[in-house]
């Protein structure tokens, strides 16, 4: 994601808070371009808080970068939530 | 109207963040020129640009759209474009038809995000630009300010070249810093007439001030009239002009004006600027574009002696007509009625109804010459980013870069059975608008809508039940769990079956271990010596042989509680994993289906205590 530098600190303190592991930095003229790996579940409206955190001008992209382990407690919820999708499907 | 050539054309976006009054801009323009008979309004949904049920509804522009001023024996093909960035799309659209922009800044918000997005849109389009400082006549208005923000931010070659009388409710002139003439208005004027008379004494020594300023800007771009002015020479209005238009062409000087668009103040002032600084299509630098089917480069000039090549940069659906395709012709002239050819698509299209629009009215016209921006309806293979040209003069334009979307969300139809309408809704409503995407993903079950901006969704669900009759919800995308072995297990299923009619048997051993990342699921078999006929083998592979495709949807499918291709904790689809197999057999009892069912229960007793669940 891009954001001009006087967002950088909320930026990546919101990284932080979604569970994401910021891989680095760089310069991009106004901007500063941020690298980080953040589980897809925590991308939700992401767009959105992004644009409020950094009144419009911030930017991201996200790519498939990798499956990993979900937390234990993190795994059991999503059991949950799946076990009742699925009797919501049945009834 | 009557036909314009490329000399008497001129094309401009008008461009800027929401609110900022481009709209009513675009309408006072071509009402105070003649062109338009009503000076409509945003707020009463009256506006000429504005006349979609979305935006009326919204009282916010979410299409571009076309107005036409004819003023000065020229043509102004004004595109007004929408300035919330989840539309804005629709923006770069517009500052790529165009040869030259507006800027609109509001004299109370400044300088704001939108403004900044379009301003990097045209700074990599390198077109022309004028400042319009609109609003003036709203409290709290404060021109010295937003000039300010502008040099800050935006850029430091901005110059003004009008100054305002009074600010806020107090607004009713304009000093005009080349006619050194101030204009004053009348409460109640309707299409910007005003009165000449001299700067008022009050402001003589900012109009001095501001007027050496841009005097010395001017002479600046040019080193023969920096001589003669440096010399003591007067420099003409004529001459500044002419220099002040070669200094924009050039990206040197970007002129402020300002005015209140609602009230017609300072309209005329910026029609004849647009018509004198804007340059025509032809003193544009020409287009990159390349031969369809072939390497080679072609340049092309705005010019009627050109083979005619075209590009779609906007298409929208509209009740009773159908597909309305919006194009620049880039190189020579089009007829009404001429068949054209769009070479990706291997579409001969003709172009019926050749027409210019005014909002949504459109008026006929016979012929296009280049540079020229038409509306034709009813083109059956062409979409937005497209190019038409000849079949024996084949070429494709670069495309409009469209920003990706960024958001997405999942959409679901209200009643069962308008699935198949809901794809071809979204699939026509991509069609039109390049920053929208669809695609139903299988794994999930979900039907994904990807766009700009939370708002942009809405508007196009508001689309599909409008247009396609298609109700819908927006709900939370699913996430691609998948499931994988840690650690390494064995177990043991049975399968008995002896209720009458043949008898069934099975007996299934299963050794599974995790394998390392990204090396799929492998299937190895371990029966020796022929312990079970070889025709039995796929009905117990089989089921974990389809889990390999990773991407299989998680439907249980088997006779048995927990199938092979769902996982047991979440039955998202499993992952990465190796299982070996022996089994023990009945001649004459052992048939397929007893092969999976022991199978199946082997596996899920063997993996339900090893698994983990796993997230992207």
């Amino acid at each position: 994601m891009s954001t001009p530098d006087d967002y950088q600190g909320a930026v990546m303190g919101d990284l932080s808070s979604r569970r994401g592991h910021i891989l680095g930095t760089e310069p991009d003229g106004r901007l500063v371009k941020v690298k980080a790996l953040v589980p897809e579940a925590e991308l939700d409206r992401y767009a959105t808080m992004l644009h409020s955190i950094t009144h419009g001008r911030g930017t991201y992209r996200s790519r498939f970068h990798v499956y990993q382990e979900v937390p234990p407690d993190a795994a059991q919820k999503v059991a949950e939530v799946r076990k009742k999708e699925l009797e919501e499907a049945k009834a | 109207m009557r036909v314009y050539k490329t000399p008497e054309i001129r094309n401009v976006a008008v461009v800027g963040h929401g609110a900022s009054g481009k709209t009513s801009l675009v309408d006072a323009l071509a009402f105070v020129a003649g062109t338009s008979k009503r000076h409509g309004s945003v707020k009463d949904g009256t506006a000429l640009t504005d006349y979609t049920p979305d935006e009326i509804e919204h009282k916010y522009s979410i299409n571009l759209a076309l107005a036409v001023a004819e003023w000065m024996d020229a043509k102004l093909n004004l595109i007004d474009t929408p300035g919330y960035l989840d539309f804005t799309g629709e923006a770069l659209a517009g500052v790529y038809a165009a040869d030259g922009a507006v800027v609109v800044v509001s004299a109370t918000g400044g300088v704001e995000v939108g403004t900044e997005k379009v301003w990097d849109y045209s700074e990599k389009r390198e077109i022309p630009r004028l400042f319009f400082v609109s609003l003036m006549d709203k409290e709290h208005a404060d021109f010295e300010k937003v000039y300010t923000q502008i040099k800050e931010r935006l850029t430091p070659k901005v110059i003004p070249v009008e100054i305002p009388v009074g600010e806020g409710p107090e607004f009713h002139g304009i000093i005009n810093l080349f006619s050194k003439q101030c204009h004053l208005y009348k409460k109640g004027t309707k299409a910007g007439e005003y009165e000449e008379g001299d700067v008022p004494p009050e402001y003589r020594e900012r109009f001095e001030r501001y007027s050496k300023e841009l005097i010395e800007r001017i002479a600046e771009t040019d080193d023969t009239l920096l001589e003669r002015y440096l010399g003591g020479e007067e420099i003409g209005r004529d001459e500044a002009i002419a220099a002040m238009k070669a200094g924009m062409l050039k990206g040197e000087l970007f002129p402020l004006f300002c005015g209140a668009a609602e009230l017609t103040y300072g309209t005329r002032a910026l029609l004849s600027k647009l018509v004198e600084l804007i340059p025509a299509p032809n003193e544009r630098p020409p287009m990159e574009a390349q031969r369809w089917g072939s390497a080679e480069r072609v340049t092309l000039k705005s010019e009627d002696a050109g083979r005619f090549v075209a590009q779609v940069f906007k298409t929208i659906s509209e009740p009773h007509v159908g597909d309305v395709t919006f194009f620049r012709v880039h190189s020579g002239t089009v007829k009404n009625g001429q068949d054209v050819y769009n070479a990706p698509r291997e579409a001969v299209e003709k172009l019926n109804h050749l027409c210019v629009t005014g909002g949504k009215d459109r008026i006929e016209i016979p012929e296009l010459h280049a540079g020229d921006i038409g509306v034709v309806a009813k083109l059956r293979d062409t979409h937005t980013n497209d190019t038409l040209s000849t079949k024996d003069h084949a070429i494709v334009l670069p495309k409009i870069p469209f920003p990706e979307p960024v958001i997405t969300e999942a959409i679901e139809v209200k009643q069962r059975g308008e699935e198949e309408k809901l794809s071809n809704g979204l699939h026509k409503l991509h069609e039109e608008d390049p920053t929208f995407q669809h695609e139903f993903n299988g794994e999930l079950g979900q039907t994904l809508i990807r766009g700009l901006g939370e708002r942009h969704l809405e508007i196009i669900v508001g689309r599909l039940a409008r247009k396609f009759g298609v109700h819908a919800v927006i709900g939370k995308p699913k996430i691609a769990y998948r499931e994988t072995f840690k650690a390494r297990a064995e177990g043991q299923g049975k399968h008995k079956k002896q209720t009458g009619g043949r008898g069934q048997y099975g007996d299934c051993w299963i050794r599974i271990a995790p394998l390392p990342r990204g090396s799929g699921f492998q299937f190895v078999d371990e029966i020796v010596g022929g312990v079970i006929p070889r025709q039995y083998i796929p009905a117990v592979a089989e089921p974990r042989r389809r889990r390999r495709a990773a991407l299989w949807p998680a439907i249980p499918s088997w006779t048995s509680k927990w199938s092979c291709t769902t996982a047991p904790i979440t039955t998202w689809t499993r992952t990465k994993c190796r299982s070996r197999w022996r089994a023990s057999w009945h001649s004459g009892t052992s048939v397929p289906t007893a092969g999976r069912c022991c199978s199946s229960r082997s596996w899920s007793s063997t993996c339900r205590r090893r698994t983990t669940t796993k997230a992207p």
